[in-house]
């Protein structure tokens, strides 16, 4: 007898409905496929079972039972034996037949915790990929590495490719996330060699969509949340203002906090203002006004999408609007974004696809471009009696305004952002179309032309401000000239690209061979003007100053080509062999260095197909084991044209015109007609050439009992030689650095992903968990015959070096001097620690070891996921910590109540014997500022503010519901709906010893991790709530 | 392909300067390092200065806890800037410049003597080599004077001996004469003469160099018209705009927008420095400093607590002479004082008072006195010892006691080498910070911190007690 079962098709991740699934009966050749909606009606005999199965979808069989309608959410699936595996360019393998690690992030878990930053999504989720947010703000900097350091000086960086297209990897955080298919992470150079002399630090390829066949479906989604400040460096709440060394004296108008302890008495605050007032507050803490000094900042994302298509076309379109109010009052950021892909067959066999899109920045915030205009520092600065957030009306409040504040040496941090910022517009447009025509059945022909072209502009300003005559007269308070810097900058990158692939069958052999040519070329200019006084306040135009217009401008160009082959055989289903070869010309080198080749070979074999004995294993149901080895090129001259634009824009030079030394305006010239020239400070080498990193890997990946348990393992080591250094040389030579290649980096590790599903019961309930590890370790092996160390950063008391023998990078800084068993020797006299002449090293800035866990329970239509992740085994250095000994502000400083005392762990040196006797009873000679606020004992000494950079986090906790079809269904025009609360970075757990910062926090993207300072502002969390509704 | 490809032609920046446009950049720069940097280390270190109340900070200056950090940009300034003196030297040695060459080869003498007379041993023979010689060896100081006073000595036959060459011009922002629209070579003659005079005066003590600076003082001749009788300064054309004022007064005084520069209110004068102003009735006193209030107040270097800013004397009308005022490089009152000592040590012939005298009188004419407050202040000091030539009763150190006076926050480097050289003035203070460290005044200055990561093998230990090798008293 037969029965008509009818039903909706979904997809459990997203709730929304299914087309062409096919719907068949066990057993027969009955069978129907699902509609656009989702829809199918098929006649079933009784106790029939029915099949649906959709390409990326679990099979799901189920009995026929009393019911007539059938609702089925199918799961994706999490690995196929013929899965499709999207690597370098855009080359569809089997997973199965890749020698090499990769790893694939779908959509869903991509934007699962909604973050507007599809950058800041990656973390934790997968095994060798480090993401550095190196502060915080409407528009963080972040940093991305692939497997360790490969570069002493240059780029370190994984090469971002979207939609096939190289693009600079500033473009990452002007992606819509929703906009987001998939993104592969080709970790090591073995997988992203072709992609030329930049990827050899790995590659991250993102694909957007690209339509779907179906009706026009209509996707809105809001995602609404909160930004809050995590946590504030320790802070002491017991004394109030005051920098008298000895006798802690009260001080109204003092920044440093070595004033007495509180006594919750009447005291004044600053000076008595012109019309006799003076602010009086009682002498207490009023901690809490620093926390309270940051806001709650609402961000905001609107996203509409539209995705139809037919049997020759498919479109996607998507426009989304970001709002975001930063922690810091005021600070606001806004992102518009475009995006327009599509697919034709033009006519038959003959394909054109075409992305484009279009991002709009911008944002206004308080510039922090050094300590004394750092609104984190003008908090931290206020002493903790200040009743700082009643200093908000700084116009028409006398104690807020410049005039009457209390502080002679720094300022009201309201007035500062108030008066001190950077506004910037930073459109990105991308574009590309390629067509694609097939010649015969196993030959391919490619075209591709791409461009994208970044456009920026700001402008960064300090108003005038004119202090009373009363104000000024005996104090340290002094005009503020004002100023106005304003820059622009076009840079754009042109690719064209042709490849031809060939494939072709011979008997048990599976051949593919792709040849290509790419053709690239970057241009840049930069331009900035300045003016270091303004006329009249609150115009920001550098023609409303005082003085000589100050300015400057910087033209760059490079190009390159590359000839590449790629040529994969398979045996039969199991054993998989890929050679292939670059070679890159470039115009950055002298011509007789110019071309360089680079090989790589990867080879796979799945013992499950292979090995007759491992077939049909029940329990070992897929097993394969991988290696390969490869050889990459990479240009490491390129650099900045300018240090500092102030608002996470970078300014590339593409390596241009780095060979040979030039002749600079000497600083002030030229003073009218006359002009002056200076030596750069660089000498090159005149033979520069490539940087070039060779390495293999080898790998296993395991599956059991049906994917409830995967494992994927990699172990790598490479080494990059031929480094290209710009090493610091002795000022005797007449210069202060060189540049030459030299060196030899190694990083060796290991890499794991389990993915497991502890339970799966028949009810719905689901619970997947995930682990990624990884360690790495590099060591410098050599620098150069006369050269053992580097130094990537400068000017404080620690920095980040490349050191000979050590890992890469590492902490050196000043220190205390120790006896032989290790204790702190003190001044006889004085009872300060002795600060050591020299400095030492304090270990790797890199973390050695990652862990991320990802989890998930799944309950019928419920989801709650989380994602945890750890590093460890590196330090970092926390200048923020010196700063805040430096004004008394730290908790720290307040450790021994101000008191003197007996440096813990310390001796001294018996002057009669001359050796060390154990110190029980000198006592440091002042424990207020005298020791504290000294940089000769304490601030200046880098170890008291180096602390192990361990942490755990909390990166995501979401839960979504996604509504019943049984819900959907009633609703006319509504296909999907789904809600979700989410929270990032809710929490951070670090040893007791770090009472400072979030240890990703760096001063700079660049190489020399590992250092904060006070520029930063405080870490923060993010927490709130989105709806999805697709029509 | 080729063609594609060769496009790294650098559009930004020059390949080449000619030797007078980079003249003119090394002279600029020599001001800000010599007149600005060296100047306010001395300063600190030989008793004119001390900070306000308004700052801590200072901390090597006032414990004398050296650090290889503390001014260790003097030294990669100072070879930076005789790098470009090294280029003016070659390529106008190339192109037939020869007065070109010789003023190069002054100034490499004048910046090398400021480095040895902080630092002792310094790479010469290997400088300047670039990537041939990237971990230069160091010479012994006494050597390299040698060598810099023979350098002065060619650099004057250079000019004497080719008339005909290219005479400098407006690139000459230190000798150029408006009236001859073209540069005064006797003025570098002269110059040449008195840096030679001030480094053979400096080793005359030691006792296996005696001879030598006795002879090479006896071949330059006679006092009348050899040596410096007007001041050698520096001015490129100073204006009031960003990097672009007198280095000295943009940094002490006001910033390029009219505002008080950051240090302007750190930095007072010592009640020593006020003292001996004071003490003679000097009327250098009210250009040199400004009263607070109807006092000039002075402050102790490392004491505690000190008066804020403005209840402290600031530096006055003859140090801060305007934000396009000439920067020092050797005042016409050194030179007669060096000819004075030499006269008395019996170096050279003439009249010691007179060259003493004179030396005061080009004092009271830089900071903007007359002739007739020089002589009436001589005049009133008539048998004080610390004013009055004839009744002092060491000449040498009446002369450098005076010296002291005039070189006081313009050639400050310069007057603490005549104190670790003669220990003149006896009585220059101590800080009193309870965490000085050491009895006496710092004699050098610690190699620095670049050197030390980048030359570790050549680099000679050495702490702040170490003496230069001409201080030998």
């Amino acid at each position: 007898q037969q029965k008509k079962i009818t039903g909706t098709v979904t997809s459990k991740a997203d709730g929304l409905p299914l087309p062409a699934v096919s719907v068949t009966v066990k057993g027969t050749s009955l069978g129907s496929q699902t509609d656009v909606d989702g829809k199918y009606s098929i006649s079933v005999p009784e106790n029939g079972t029915l099949m649906f199965s959709y390409v990326g979808f679990q099979l799901k069989e189920v009995k026929v039972g009393s019911t007539s309608v059938i609702n089925i959410a199918l799961e994706s699936d999490e690995r196929q034996l013929g899965e499709v595996v999207v690597t370098a360019l855009g080359i569809n393998r089997q997973a199965a037949s890749l020698g090499y690690s990769t790893a694939k992030i779908k959509a869903e878990d991509l934007t699962r915790a909604k973050s507007a930053s599809v950058v800041q999504s990656l973390n934790g989720k997968v095994s060798g990929l480090q993401i550095n947010t190196v502060n915080s703000g409407v528009n963080p900097t972040t940093r991305i590495v692939l497997r360790g350091n490969r570069s002493l000086t240059g780029n370190n960086q994984a090469l971002i490719v979207l939609d096939g297209v190289i693009v600079p990897s500033n473009i990452l955080n002007t992606i819509n996330p929703d906009d987001i298919e998939n993104v592969s992470i080709l970790k090591g150079s073995n997988a992203s060699a072709l992609y030329g002399s930049e990827a050899s630090n790995g590659a991250m390829l993102i694909s957007t969509k690209k339509g779907t066949k179906n009706k026009p479906r209509i996707t809105y989604s809001n995602v609404s949340t909160i930004e809050q400040i995590s946590y504030l460096p320790s802070m002491q709440d017991r004394f109030g203002s005051g920098s008298a060394e000895g006798i802690a004296t009260y001080d109204p108008i003092e920044n440093q906090q070595y004033g007495p302890a509180f006594d919750g008495t009447l005291r004044p605050l600053g000076r008595v203002l012109e019309d006799g007032s003076i602010q009086e507050v009682t002498y207490k803490s009023r901690i809490k006004e620093k926390t309270n000094f940051f806001d709650n900042g609402l961000n905001m994302q609107n996203n509409i999408a539209m995705s139809t298509g037919n049997e020759n076309s498919l479109l996607y379109f998507s426009y989304q609007n970001v709002n975001a109010n930063g922690t810091v009052p005021g600070d606001q950021g806004k992102r518009n974004t475009f995006r327009l892909n599509g697919t034709k067959e033009v006519i038959k066999d003959l394909n054109l696809n075409f992305n484009a899109s279009y991002a709009q920045n911008r944002a206004d915030v308080h510039s922090n471009n050094d300590r004394d205009n750092s609104v984190y520092w003008n908090v931290i600065n206020a002493a903790p009696q200040v009743p700082l957030t009643s200093y908000k009306d700084w116009r028409n409040d006398k104690f807020s305004n410049p005039n009457g504040y209390y502080n002679d040496y720094y300022f009201n941090p309201y007035y500062k952002i108030d008066n001190f910022r950077t506004d910037s517009r930073n459109d990105f447009f991308i574009g590309s179309f390629d067509l694609n025509y097939k010649l015969t059945p196993w030959m391919t022909a490619m075209y591709r032309l791409s461009a994208s072209g970044n456009d920026f502009s700001s402008k960064e300003y300090g108003d005038k401000f004119t202090y009373s005559d009363f104000a000024k007269a005996g104090t340290a308070k002094k005009d503020v000239a004002g100023y106005v810097t304003d820059r622009s900058s076009f840079n754009n990158q042109v690719t064209s690209e042709i490849y031809i692939d060939l494939s072709k069958k011979f008997g048990d052999f599976t051949t593919s061979l792709k040849i290509g040519n790419q053709v690239r070329q970057n241009a840049a200019k930069y331009s900035v003007v300045g003016a270091s006084a303004l006329v009249n306040p609150g115009l920001f135009n550098v023609s409303n100053r005082t003085g000589e217009l100050a300015g400057s401008e910087s033209n760059y160009k490079s190009r390159s080509i590359g000839l590449l082959g790629n040529l994969n055989v398979g045996y039969k289903d199991y054993l998989f062999l890929e050679v292939s070869g670059r070679n890159d010309w470039v115009s950055v080198l002298a011509p007789e260095n110019r071309s360089f080749f680079y090989p790589g070979v990867n080879l796979s074999y799945v013992l499950t197909q292979g090995i007759d004995a491992l077939k049909n294993n029940s329990v070992l149901t897929y097993a394969k084991v991988r290696g390969g080895w490869s050889k990459t090129g990479q240009v490491n001259l390129a650099s900045n044209a300018y240090s500092d634009w102030g608002v996470g824009v970078s300014t590339p030079t593409y390596g241009a015109y780095a060979l040979f030394p030039t002749y600079g305006p000497q600083a002030g010239f030229p003073y009218g007609s006359l002009a002056g020239y200076t030596i750069s400070n660089r000498i090159v080498s005149n033979n520069l050439k490539p940087e070039f990193t060779t390495g293999y890997e080898l790998g296993a990946e395991l599956g059991f009992w049906n994917d409830r348990l995967n494992i994927d393992a990699t172990y790598y080591k490479t080494s990059s030689t031929n480094q290209t250094v710009g090493a610091s040389v002795s000022n005797a030579t007449g210069y202060s650095s060189y540049l030459f290649n030299t060196g030899e980096l190694t990083n060796e590790g290991v890499e794991a992903d389990v993915r497991l599903t502890p339970i799966k019961l028949d009810n719905g309930f689901r619970w997947n968990v995930g682990f990624n590890y990884s360690y790495n370790e590099n060591k410098v092996v050599s620098i150069s015959d006369s050269i053992n160390e580097l130094a990537l950063t400068s000017g404080g008391d620690a920095q980040v070096y490349a050191i000979k023998g050590q890992s890469f990078p590492v902490i050196k800084g000043s220190y205390y001097e120790r006896d032989p068993e290790g204790r702190v020797i003190v001044d006889a006299k004085t009872g300060y620690p002795v600060k050591a002449a020299d400095q030492k090293i304090f270990g790797s800035s890199s973390p050695k070891h990652k862990l991320g866990v990802t989890t998930s329970f799944e309950y019928k239509n419920f989801t709650l996921s989380g994602v945890f992740e750890y590093r460890g085994g590196y330090v970092i250095s926390n200048n923020i910590g010196s700063n805040m000994d430096f004004t008394g502000a730290s908790g720290r400083s307040a450790s021994f109540d101000r008191q003197r005392f007996v440096y813990p762990n310390s001796v001294y040196k018996d002057p009669a014997t001359g050796k060390y006797v154990e110190n029980k009873n000198i006592t440091v000679a002042d424990g207020g500022a005298g020791f504290w606020a000294n940089a000769a004992v304490n601030t200046s000494v880098a170890e008291n503010y180096i602390t192990s950079g361990a942490y755990w986090k909390v990166r995501e906790l979401v839960l979504s519901y996604n509504f019943p079809q049984s819900v959907i269904s009633k609703m006319k025009v509504v296909k999907g709906m789904s809600l979700s609360l989410i929270g990032r970075n809710l929490f951070t757990w670090t040893p007791k010893s770090n009472m400072y910062t979030d240890p990703e926090y760096s001063f700079t993207d660049g190489n020399g991790q590992g250092i904060n300072t006070i520029n930063q502002t405080p870490p923060t969390r993010t927490f709130g709530g989105s709806l999805s509704v697709t029509f | 392909c080729k063609d594609y490809l060769d496009i790294n032609d650098n559009p930004n920046q020059a390949l080449n300067a000619t030797p007078q446009s980079i003249l003119a950049g090394a002279l600029s720069t020599t001001a800000n390092n010599i007149y600005n940097t060296a100047n306010s280390y001395g300063a600190w270190t030989v008793g004119y200065w001390g900070k306000s109340g308004d700052v801590n900070g200072y901390a090597p200056e006032r414990t004398y806890n050296y650090t290889t950090s503390f001014y260790q940009g003097l030294w990669a300034d100072i070879y930076d800037n005789l790098n470009d003196y090294k280029a003016v030297e070659n390529a106008a040695n190339k192109a037939g410049l020869s007065n070109h060459e010789a003023i190069a080869l002054i100034m490499e003498a004048y910046n090398f003597q400021a480095l040895i007379d902080q630092y002792g041993d310094v790479p010469y023979n290997d400088a300047f080599k670039g990537a041939d010689v990237l971990t230069p060896k160091y010479d012994k100081a006494e050597d390299v004077y040698k060598t810099l006073i023979a350098n002065l000595t060619k650099a004057v036959d250079l000019i004497k001996n080719n008339p005909s060459a290219t005479v400098p011009k407006t690139e000459d922002i230190m000798f150029y004469d408006a009236g001859l629209k073209m540069s005064d070579l006797t003025k570098w003659v002269k110059f040449a003469n008195t840096l030679k005079l001030r480094m053979l005066m400096r080793i005359s003590g030691v006792p296996s160099l005696a001879s030598f600076a006795s002879s090479e003082i006896g071949k330059m001749g006679s006092v009348e018209g050899t040596y410096l009788s007007t001041d050698a300064l520096v001015n490129p054309g100073y204006i009031q705009s960003a990097s672009k004022q007198n280095p000295f007064w943009n940094r002490y005084n006001q910033t390029p927008t009219g505002t008080t520069s950051t240090e302007a209110t750190y930095v007072r004068p010592t009640s020593y420095a006020i003292d001996q102003y004071e003490l003679n009735n000097d009327p250098r006193i009210a250009k040199f400093y400004n009263k607070a209030g109807n006092n000039y107040v002075g402050v102790v270097l490392g004491g505690d607590p000190l008066p804020a800013s403005g209840a402290s004397s600031s530096f006055g009308p003859g140090i801060f002479k305007g934000y396009n005022a000439s920067s020092v490089i050797m005042l016409a009152a050194e030179s007669n004082f060096l000819q004075a000592e030499a006269i008395s040590r019996g170096y050279l012939t003439g009249d010691a008072k007179d060259k003493y005298t004179k030396g005061i009188q080009a004092s009271f004419l830089y900071l903007g006195l007359t002739l007739a407050d020089a002589n009436g202040y001589i005049t009133a000091n008539a048998g004080n010892p610390q004013v009055d030539f004839a009744a002092a009763a060491n000449p040498i150190e009446i002369i450098i006691y005076q010296k002291y006076l005039a070189l006081n926050s313009l050639e400050s480097n310069e007057a603490l080498s005549e104190y670790r050289r003669t220990g003149f003035p006896a009585d220059v203070p101590l800080s009193v910070d309870p965490l000085r460290v050491g009895s006496g005044i710092p004699t050098r200055l610690l190699y620095p911190l670049s050197e030390i990561s980048t030359n570790s093998a050549n680099v000679p230990k050495a702490t702040q007690w170490n003496k230069i090798f001409w201080d030998v008293n």
